[in-house]
């Protein structure tokens, strides 16, 4: 059973599963598509939809459009700010885990 | 006319007075219950401030454990979508059988000195060349399907990882070629050796294929080393067929399996 020791505060916006998932993806990638981030999570495009506009309000990442050939592309790359509250969370949890 | 007693008014014995100190110890026991929700780190995203950071409380080592397990999948999955292709692979292949065939074709027709040992570093330098290019050509098409870019930090890491067993392949070709003497025919095994470091370091941050062709060429270039040259097939029959052959596998494979 997993005990209570700490309370560690971490950002919420990344604090999600999928969010999390986007963010670890792009900062694998350093930046991928819609349809990439679909495959590589496994999320429906709803879902991974909503959860890509909150990490864009939060200013996590970035959204460039354009047209290959006659289709539509959308893809997203994490910001500055992204990246580092991505690198702090993962510090966070690696503490956490240390400690515990 | 008697005197009122100083007592506050909760001691006193009007009943409206009692009520009020109610009130005020229900008050007080409210500000510190508040107190105690505004500190917990839970509760700072209600806090009316548009700039601080929204928080949210990971009570367990599990829990951190679980979010870690979430990111490392995540990574492995991009990583897994690799921009390696299966043409890039074959084409090596062919390029560098169409070097082994340019140095048989040297050794019959040009007698060993300065000239063959010069046309030897140019064949190979332009093998070496041209399959950079194709697999960075290839590699950039297939990025491009997947929205993702060649020169990502994924694909820094790759370069990086790859780099130290290109350099030191440079710096044998470069021994090589002032004192061939002392290297002789060992040149090819010393080759395979050294591009199997650089596929094992590739192989740690892309797909286990990759691992796999490492090990198939260290396998071979100890074979080629530690076994009596000409023993089976010579060193440069070894060459086509761990540079020529295994590639051309290897793409195959890819392609199959994850697209060309």
């Amino acid at each position: 059973m997993a005990t209570v020791r700490k309370l560690d505060a971490l950002d919420d916006v990344i604090h999600q599963k999928v969010r999390l998932g986007v963010m670890s993806s792009l900062m694998a990638s350093g930046g991928a598509d819609f349809n990439f981030l679909k495959a590589a999570l496994g999320v429906s495009d709803g879902n991974l939809s909503t959860h890509l506009t909150v990490l864009e309000d939060h200013g996590y990442i970035v959204v460039h459009k354009e047209f290959v050939g006659k289709k539509p592309r959308t893809t997203y790359t994490p910001t500055a700010a992204g990246r580092r509250a991505f690198e702090a969370y993962v510090s966070a949890l690696e503490s956490l885990v240390k400690s515990g | 006319m008697p005197l009122r007693p100083l007592t506050t008014p909760h001691q006193s014995c009007y009943p409206e007075c009692k009520h009020f100190a109610r009130q005020r110890r229900g008050r007080r026991s409210l500000q510190a219950a508040m107190n105690r929700f505004v500190h917990t780190p839970r509760n700072l995203s209600s806090l009316p401030d548009p700039e601080r950071p929204v928080f949210r409380v990971v009570t367990s080592a599990g829990e951190a454990e679980e979010h870690l397990r979430v990111i490392r999948q995540a990574m492995e999955r991009s990583t897994k979508h690799s921009t390696l292709s299966g043409l890039s692979g074959i084409t090596v292949g062919l390029i560098a059988l169409m070097g082994c065939f340019l140095t048989q074709t040297l050794t019959w027709h040009t007698p060993d000195g300065l000239l063959w040992k010069l046309q030897f570093v140019g064949i190979w330098a332009c093998v070496l060349f041209l399959s950079l290019l194709a697999d960075y050509l290839f590699s950039k098409r297939r990025a491009a399907r997947f929205g993702k870019r060649t020169l990502s930090p994924l694909g820094k890491h790759l370069a990086r990882a790859a780099a130290p067993g290109f350099l030191a392949a440079l710096t044998i070709s470069l021994f090589y070629a002032t004192h061939s003497g002392m290297i002789g025919g060992y040149l090819y095994g010393i080759w395979m050796l050294c591009y199997a470091v650089s596929l094992l370091g590739v192989g740690m941050f892309s797909v286990r294929e990759v691992s796999t062709l490492g090990w198939a060429f260290l396998i071979a270039g100890a074979l080629t080393l530690l076994l009596p040259q000409g023993w089976i097939v010579g060193p440069r029959a070894m060459m086509a067929f761990t540079f020529g052959g295994f590639h051309i596998v290897y793409g195959a494979w890819m392609g199959h399996k994850y697209g060309w």
